[in-house]
């Protein structure tokens, strides 16, 4: 299963989506609550797939998305938003990120998301 | 999913959300343009939001999500943060802790915060459902009405373009699923696409513009029929054609794509944009059916089309776009040829059909479970620590008095050991109880501002040292008497701008509070620069009240003059507003303190301003207390309330109004023996011992049998129901020897 780092500053966030993920066989290499943090956390445990919201209290989701792809293009980095967020979602598309999920997150939605983004197809 | 596990965390962080709302809206009180604030304020809907939806409070997340709106508006500076839109956020503020408090109720969840008594009990919260229209009135007047007149023309022109299709294709050979598309100008400056290209899928039915513009584009249609090129009616425009060519050219074929999203699907525009994408990145896109702008603007239902160009074959593309989440249905053709067409359908070899190419995710063996920095534990369980490691305390001074006659090193030397854990055990659970005075200081800026604001003073709040770290027991008592202090400031100590200014004051006043550490202590000072006390006052005042005889008023040295506000029922007409007439007086702020076992200090410059400091214990959970024995039995007394001790001759025992006193010091010192309290028979002594104590201010002796000594205690207080009336006894403790002691209440004795 995949290695999985969680970025959002909502500790409840973070138990909510850390619970799906490891009742999937997931494993959560890191949790983060901020961009900084993030970045550096991603070259300490080079995960598979990086689960970030959009919106951070350090640096913008956007900028932390540019700044981990500029570190590793190949990182596939999955954006947390919700609905109202478009605009946002819509440039971190461009920028890079490989998905995104929508809050409230459905567990089954955030898996089939993960699953595809990092399977073989991708 | 089960959610009640999360609720809370979702109380804690809501409730650390709001706090953090509530600075940020008062820093933006002080500088609207702080664009750092506006940001996190919209940072802090948002998360709300989130975590609202994830638990399904509705309510929240509407709330929320207008705000995040109105917000949203304010950064793009379609909308100016006045002092208006700032309260509309404070109400939202209050609306949302009362939201918040609701579900922690529904689910059964104490809030935590709540300790500042009767303040927060009074409180009553704006209703979410006017505030909501109030944000809707701000964020969406115009929204309203446009999303009317689409609604309108829509179903017009629904009906009217396909009475038009009808009349054009009489076959009719697309399916019941029909799908509005939404040209927008740019699409009707390129030519109109005038059929669906796949078989039986798609009609586009215009939702703005001219309706004429499909019918005029229809009549120029013109197909490409070139050899070898397309098939279907698509017009493209010049620079289209050239794209098609040249991938053509290039050994490309060109195609398209139908792709369909689940009707679940969120963000649809975010997922065609990932869905073209995923095209981009095997091929060229030619055009997008609806235009680019219409996915982005999120203009369509559920399907949308792609020409693209690729060197890859059909199969492969619609595998890739199939990959992507909340796809439906992926249709691909080729617009090139027949020949092409079928290749893109043409059965996938076996061997493609599953990639059976291990996934690298598969060959990690066991994953490591990631260290837990931190856990959650209940205030409840802590109580339960403090209280097992302090009976393990016991316990062992229990075990030390036990085998006083063993006399073995070994026995010794374990003993010691014990000691040294236990006591350390002791001092982290009491460091694990600690909480940091934010907790209870959040509230204040909010309480100072709309405070002064009803009084229409101009104040600035400071608070110092709010990291300094209290035990919870005692951070539960402060809340009250410093709300007092802090409404005292605000009410009687500064003074009304133009007063201010008057007296050549700078307008905006201060009020200041400050923690700091000072050894086993927390010193918190509340100071203000306004009007000070006036000594004189008061003596008038409590000499009207009865509370001092006109000599005593005269004579009374300026320090002890100052000690009369918090002389119980004292009050001074001039000071009884509507703020302070709320029965807390300052006799009960010292009571709590000095129960505590801390104590509060004044000083007072008039006409300069006022400091009160506040010195508390930063546990409770240990007490040093004095052993007394009357009659068979031990008492512990704690030292906080004991001045000293004395040894009187019985003769110095005099009678006033029937009461026993002694002349101690100069002064009158009421007796009371602890034998006749409790019903014991009074022994004739030569000499009595007497224990001089403080309660509110008031000097008393406590007579006892015997002294015992000093001794650490661990207070146990009284969880049943028959004792918890009981007065006088603040708990009980065990002692080494197993025994069980009270620990009188100087405060509640008599």
């Amino acid at each position: 299963m995949a290695r999985i780092m969680i970025v959002d500053d909502a500790e409840f966030m973070r138990m909510v989506i850390r619970d799906i993920l490891v009742k999937q066989g997931h494993e959560v290499v890191a949790e983060v609550a901020d961009g900084e943090c993030a970045i550096q956390k991603y070259q300490e445990v080079k995960p598979d797939l990086v689960l970030m919201d959009i919106i951070l209290p350090d640096m913008e989701g956007t900028k932390t998305l540019q700044k981990l792809l500029e570190l590793d293009p190949r990182a596939k980095v999955v954006m947390c938003s919700s609905l109202g967020q478009k605009a946002v979602v819509m440039e971190s598309i461009k920028i890079g990120a490989k998905d995104f999920i929508v809050k409230p997150f459905e567990p089954d939605k955030v898996l089939e998301v993960i699953k595809k983004v990092i399977g073989p197809d991708s | 999913m089960d959610l009640s596990k999360y609720m809370g965390i979702f109380r804690e962080e809501s409730e650390r959300n709001l706090k953090q709302l509530n600075d940020s809206l008062l820093a933006l009180e002080q500088n609207p343009e702080n664009t750092e604030h506006v940001n996190i304020v919209f940072r802090l809907a948002h998360t709300f939001k989130g975590m609202a939806a994830t638990m399904g409070f509705k309510e929240i997340v509407e709330l929320t999500h207008e705000m995040e709106n109105l917000i949203e508006r304010i950064r793009t500076q379609q909308l100016k943060l006045d002092a208006s839109l700032i309260d509309l956020l404070f109400e939202c503020l209050d609306s949302l802790e009362g939201l918040v408090e609701n579900a922690c109720k529904n689910a059964g969840i104490k809030p935590s915060r709540g300790k500042t008594g009767e303040e927060e009990k009074s409180k009553t919260y704006p209703d979410p459902g006017e505030v909501l229209k109030a944000l809707r009135a701000i964020n969406t007047p115009i929204t309203a009405n446009t999303k009317e007149k689409i609604i309108g023309k829509n179903v017009f022109s629904r009906e009217e373009e396909e009475e038009a299709e009808k009349e054009r294709e009489p076959k009719g050979e697309r399916n019941s699923k029909e799908v509005s598309l939404d040209p927008d100008e740019e699409t009707s400056q390129h030519p109109a696409r005038k059929d669906s290209p796949c078989p039986g899928v798609i009609k586009e039915v215009p939702e703005t513009g001219e309706d004429s513009s499909i019918t005029e584009s229809s009549s120029t249609t013109f197909s490409i029929t070139e050899e070898g090129i397309l098939t279907t009616e698509i017009e493209f425009s010049e620079k289209e054609r050239a794209s098609i060519e040249e991938a053509e050219m290039d050994g490309a074929k060109v195609m398209l794509a139908h792709i369909a999203l689940k009707d679940t699907c969120l963000l649809k525009s975010a997922r065609s944009a990932l869905a073209i994408r995923k095209i981009s990145e095997n091929g060229k896109i030619i055009r997008t059916f609806p235009g680019i702008n219409e996915l982005e603007e999120e203009n369509f239902e559920l399907d949308f089309e792609v020409v693209f160009s690729t060197k890859k074959d059909g199969y492969t593309i619609k595998t890739k776009i199939s990959n992507i989440p909340e796809i439906e249905d992926v249709s691909i053709r080729s617009l090139s040829s027949e020949h092409a067409y079928k290749e893109a359908y043409r059965e996938p070899d076996p061997v493609h059909e599953k990639p059976t190419g291990k996934m690298p995710f598969f060959s990690k063996p066991n994953p490591k479970i990631k260290s837990i920095q931190s856990v959650r534990v209940s205030t409840e369980q802590l109580d339960k620590l403090m209280n097992l490691a302090g009976e393990l305390v016991i316990t062992r001074s229990r075990i030390n008095q036990l085998t006083l006659d063993f006399k073995s090193k070994e026995l010794e030397e374990t003993l010691s050991e014990l000691r040294k854990l236990t006591g350390e055990m002791q001092e982290e659970v009491i460091e694990a109880r600690m909480v940091p005075l934010d907790h209870i200081l959040n509230i204040f800026p909010r309480m100072v501002r709309d405070l002064a604001k009803s009084e229409n003073k101009k104040l600035d709040f400071i608070i110092k040292g709010k990291e300094i770290k209290l035990d919870r027991t005692v951070l539960d008592e402060i809340g009250d008497p410093l709300v007092h202090l802090l409404r005292n400031a605000v009410d009687h100590g500064i003074e009304s701008p133009e007063k201010r200014l008057e007296l050549g004051k700078k307008e905006t006043g201060a009020i200041m509070l400050t923690a700091s550490r000072q050894e086993n202590y927390v010193i918190i000072k509340i100071e203000d620069d306004g009007q000070g006390i006036d000594t004189a006052e008061l003596r008038k005042a409590a000499e009207e009240q009865g509370i001092i005889s006109r000599e005593e008023a005269e004579q009374l040295p300026e320090r002890e003059a100052m000690q009369l506000i918090f002389t119980h029922g004292f009050s001074t007409a001039s000071r009884v507003t509507d703020v302070s007439g709320r029965g807390v007086g300052m006799d009960v702020v010292k009571n709590r303190i000095e129960n505590l076992g801390g104590s509060i200090k004044i000083e007072s410059k008039p006409g300069k301003g006022t400091r009160f400091e506040l010195k508390l214990p930063l546990t409770i959970a240990l007490y040093q207390a004095m052993l007394v024995e009357v009659g068979n039995e031990r008492y512990a007394i704690p030292f906080t309330n004991i001045i000293k001790n004395i040894e009187i001759p019985k003769e110095a025992v005099r009678h006033i109004n029937g009461e026993e006193v002694t002349m101690e010091s100069g002064k009158v010192l009421p007796l009371l023996k602890l034998r006749s309290l409790f019903g014991l028979p009074l022994e004739e002594r030569e000499k009595l011992v007497v224990v001089v104590a403080e309660k509110a201010g008031q000097v008393m002796g406590i007579v006892v049998d015997r002294l015992l000594g000093k001794q650490e205690v661990i207070i146990k207080t009284f969880k049943s129901k028959l004792l918890e009336e009981t007065k006088g006894f603040a708990g009980a403790t065990i002692m080494g020897d197993g025994n069980v002691v009270l620990i009188l209440d100087i405060n509640t004795l008599v």
